[in-house]
């Protein structure tokens, strides 16, 4: 490693950062007084709500940023040397050697026309190093096997597309720790990913990190994670660093306002028992005996199968394979599994938009496999769709009231003239702002966008919402507010809700009765309770163990307690200077922090 | 595949019979008569051997005959023979056509190195004011009169400068000087496609994982940039080849260059109509053929779709 400077030098100092974005005539300031370091070795983790300047940070330290963005103020040292004012081509001179970057979007990071191989072995070149074919060849595939890629030597001759998003993770922390950078930048590695997947690959992040001694800078907007991989934990709130602290001490007792909010929004998603529900404890509800109950259930699939051609005379695969389950009327059921798992298919053959192979789809016990073209239109007035993404959901040249309107006009329901008065009564079952009505999309925030498509999705008095992955978009805290819309709105209008998640904690939070799928298949469905406390399958408790949190969880305890003034927690690797560096250079901001 | 080659093929017939249609019209509309143009030198031209020739090349017969005629005659690839030479028109067309082809292939090469230099440049340069000016350069190009520059480079080169001959002397500068004129406006749309696509890809996130590297801009340009923006660029390639020919015409015209363009002018003075015919013909045969190649080349330079259209023996690039 060129390591020429100093080694006591911290990996990363800010010091009185402020930063503007030129959005026209105006400068928003996106950063304001920021101030920390990390020592040579240590994982620190950056945490705040999207918006709040974390990803500015991580653009900042590896010169990153958009061309609107101005450091106003204050200056930035990597690994000794000052960055804040770099041309482009001075900027590539550090990084790769001092600071390197995992991204954030593992499907969109690595260049589609060039091989993995081509793409590993470029950091060879970069680095100066004049190898033989072979001998770049092998050094590449050590460097994949390090990383745990699994057939590294075929990998090499493959292009992004035919791997997984896992994989090509796998394959941007092998070139990230390959360049082997003084300072490594994290930026949301694996909040694209499914978390038994982001588990694997954040063991193979850890334990290269330790192997290399590196610095990280992890950032996050998942503080269950945080905890879970960090020494020390650094607080974001709206461009201002409000909390500096060691994680073992959040954990145990925050001691600003805001981290002991989002700790404890945190521990509620994390340690929450499922919703109690005498129905389920009897399994009336639950869809091993569908039908069983008096009431037709809401919704209802039997037996629900899709299976894709294959190619080229290839053996069809089933996406679906023989899936039954029921949403009792107020209920919600989870439909979890993994990405490729058939959660999506199986939501899409429930709302007709695709052909089951066989099995069938009964809504309020009525049967509507066999729907066709218009007629489906009924149908939807019963069973309505969120999806993951509402910003591509909603027509951004529309206004909220038209978007609300359109299932209303598209079903010919209320007369043209009270469809005003009646999106209104939406939007304020929503809780969405007065005058939002007259707003279009791009004015609004993420978690008001979703609330949108809900009160979209409730327009034709539906009874069962199919909610596909419709919180994954949005951070922690929105998203509990979401969360609690969601449950508000099912007691006041008695909704079922068919809730599609890889994310356990919400699940957990929400749904009374839980499927689990895995390729098509249901491996295990029960009540919410039975699911999360006593799984029957070692698939289902494999991903329980995925859940992050562990250590926020754990709680009081940490061995840290007792040594206030070390910096280093018992995750973080003892590189020799670890201990005097940080204490040296932390300069919290105090403007914001009560302490 | 086969289905789509098929349309494709259709679609190039039906722009060879409008293309027909338009140069049958024109020609049937002026007011002279092709015979009498071809016979007015020949002082012993009687109307008994104007009648003769017409006969022979049957402008005697009512127009939608000589319009089926022709056009039959020109799909079984009978081009027949030149009014004003006597020579086959297929001779005629190939005794010059090098030279053409040399013009063209010239300007096409170098309008896709101007193109790609104003994209480099765009995307290496720091200053934004450079930026803006250099990407203003294409609609700047794009709207100068090929046979007004064609003058002017003339004007500098030859009169004043005197390092290019006023007639082609064989000479390298005496292909290039002209081959930069042609390739200036050709190189306007080529160049905008190119920038375009260059700034998208720009905002991708594997350039962010291509710089983090520490990849010098020059690397992240070639390797990432530029080949992942060439789709669209050779698409539009095959759009710009009707230009070129059109570009080559005017440009052999000023640079009194023998080729398809001087001996078009020619043929359309003189009335000759087999020539015209079959210069227009065969032009806009090379046109449709090679945007059609050109189209089907384009999606195979991304490898997700080579990996599904080609069979497994595609050779694969290692490490």
């Amino acid at each position: 490693m060129p390591d020429t400077t100093t080694s006591a030098a911290p990996a990363l100092q800010l010091d009185g950062v402020s930063l503007d974005y030129r959005l026209g005539r105006q400068r928003v300031r996106a950063l304001d007084d920021v101030s920390f370091s990390i020592g040579q070795g240590e994982i620190v983790a950056l945490v705040g709500e999207s918006g709040s300047g974390k990803t500015t940070i991580a653009g900042a330290v590896t010169g990153l940023l958009p061309r609107t963005a101005t450091i106003a103020s204050g200056r930035i040292l990597v690994d000794g040397t000052d960055v804040t004012r770099l041309t482009e081509s001075r900027w590539s001179r550090i990084r790769g050697r001092k600071v390197g970057l995992i991204p954030q979007d593992p499907g969109a990071s690595l260049t589609p026309v060039l091989t993995i191989g081509d793409q590993v072995a470029e950091i060879f070149a970069i680095r100066g190093e004049r190898l033989g074919r072979a001998e770049r060849r092998a050094k590449a595939i050590e460097l994949l096997e390090v990383a745990e890629v699994s057939r590294a030597a075929d990998r090499l001759t493959q292009y992004p597309h035919e791997l997984s998003g896992g994989l090509k993770q796998r394959i941007l922390i092998a070139i990230a720790f390959g360049l082997n950078p003084a300072l490594l930048v994290a930026d949301e590695p694996t909040s694209a990913l499914d978390v038994t997947v982001q588990k694997q690959i954040l063991r193979v992040f850890d334990r290269l990190a330790r192997e290399h001694g590196s610095s990280v800078l992890f950032v996050t907007h998942d503080l269950a994670l945080a905890t879970d991989h960090a020494s020390r934990a650094l607080v974001l709130q709206r461009g201002r660093l409000v909390d500096d602290a060691q994680v073992s001490e959040i954990v145990d007792d925050a001691r600003v306002g805001y981290t002991r909010e989002l700790i404890a929004h945190a521990r509620a998603t994390q340690s929450a028992l499922p919703p109690a529900d005498a129905a389920d404890e009897t399994d009336a509800g639950a869809g091993t005996a569908p039908g069983t109950g008096t009431a037709p259930p809401a919704l209802e699939v039997r037996g629900l199968t899709r299976s894709f051609a294959g190619r080229r005379g290839a053996d069809a695969t089933l996406a679906v394979d023989d899936v039954s389950f029921a949403v009792p009327a107020g209920r919600t059921v989870a439909l979890v599994g993994e990405s490729g798992s058939g959660k999506s298919t199986t939501a899409r053959m429930i709302l007709r938009l695709v052909d089951p192979t066989s099995g069938e789809v009964r809504v309020g016990g009525r049967d509507v496999t066999a729907v066709q073209g218009r007629d489906r239109l009924t149908l939807w007035r019963t069973v309505q769709l969120v999806y993951q993404n509402p910003d591509s959901a909603l027509d951004p040249r529309w206004t909220v009231g038209r978007i609300v309107a359109e299932p209303l006009a598209a079903m010919g329901l209320y007369p043209a003239g009270e469809r005003r008065a009646r999106v209104q009564e939406l939007l304020d079952a929503v809780a969405l702002p007065e005058g939002t009505i007259d707003k279009r999309p791009g004015e609004l925030s993420g978690g008001q966008r979703q609330r949108v498509a809900i009160a979209r999705s409730l327009a034709p008095n539906s009874s069962v919402v199919v909610l596909d992955e419709a919180l994954s978009a949005l951070d922690v805290i929105t998203q509990e507010r979401v969360l609690q819309l969601i449950e508000r709105l099912q007691r006041q209008f008695g909704v079922s809700y068919l809730f599609i998640s890889h994310d356990l904690s919400t699940v957990r939070r929400l749904a009374h009765h839980v499927v689990v799928l895995r390729a098509g298949r249901v491996v295990e469905q029960g009540s919410a309770r039975e699911i999360f406390t006593a799984p029957r399958t070692d698939y289902v408790r494999e991903l329980l163990d995925a859940i992050p949190g562990h250590r926020l969880l754990a709680g009081t305890g940490s061995p840290t307690r007792t040594a206030p003034n070390a910096q280093t927690a018992p995750t973080a690797p003892t590189a020799p200077n670890a201990q005097t560096a940080p204490t040296a250079q932390t300069v919290p901001t105090e403007g914001a922090s009560p302490r | 595949m086969l289905r789509y080659l098929a349309s494709r093929a259709g679609q190039a017939l039906v722009v060879l019979w409008i293309t027909y249609t338009i140069v049958f019209v024109l020609i049937q509309t002026l007011p002279s008569d092709p015979v009498t143009i071809f016979l007015a030198s020949d002082a012993g031209a009687d109307q008994e051997l104007i009648d003769r020739v017409s006969a022979l090349y049957g402008y005697d017969r009512p127009w939608f005959e000589q319009y089926a005629l022709q056009l039959g005659n020109l799909l079984r690839g009978e081009f027949g023979f030149s009014l004003s030479t006597g020579q086959s028109v297929l001779e005629r067309i190939g005794s010059v056509v090098g030279s053409t082809l040399a013009l063209a292939s010239t300007g096409l090469l170098l309008s896709v190195l101007i193109a790609i230099a104003i994209s480099a440049v765009a995307f290496l340069v720091d200053s934004p004011r450079l930026r803006a000016i250099i990407v203003a350069a294409p609609s700047l190009f794009s709207s100068i009169p090929v046979f007004w520059l064609g003058i002017v480079v003339l004007q500098v080169f030859s009169f004043q400068l005197r390092i290019l001959s006023l007639f082609p002397d064989g000479s390298l500068l005496s292909l290039l000087i002209p081959a930069l004129v042609l390739a200036i406006p050709v190189s306007a749309p080529i160049a905008q496609v190119l920038l375009t696509g260059v700034e998208q890809a720009s905002e991708l996130a594997f350039v962010k994982t291509a710089r983090a590297k520490g990849a010098r801009p020059m690397r992240v340009f070639w390797h990432h940039v530029f080949r992942s923006s060439l789709g669209a660029t050779t698409a539009v390639i095959g759009t710009t080849l009707g230009v070129l020919i059109a570009g080559s015409v005017i440009t052999e015209t000023v640079f009194a260059r023998p080729g398809l363009g001087s001996v078009l002018l020619r043929a359309v003075i003189a009335q000759d109509v087999p020539l015209v015919q079959g210069l227009v013909f065969l032009t806009t045969l090379v046109v449709v053929v090679a945007a059609l190649v050109v189209d089907l080349i384009t999606p195979l330079l991304d490898p997700r779709v080579l990996r599904s259209v080609g069979t497994r023996g595609v050779s694969r690039l290692g490490a």
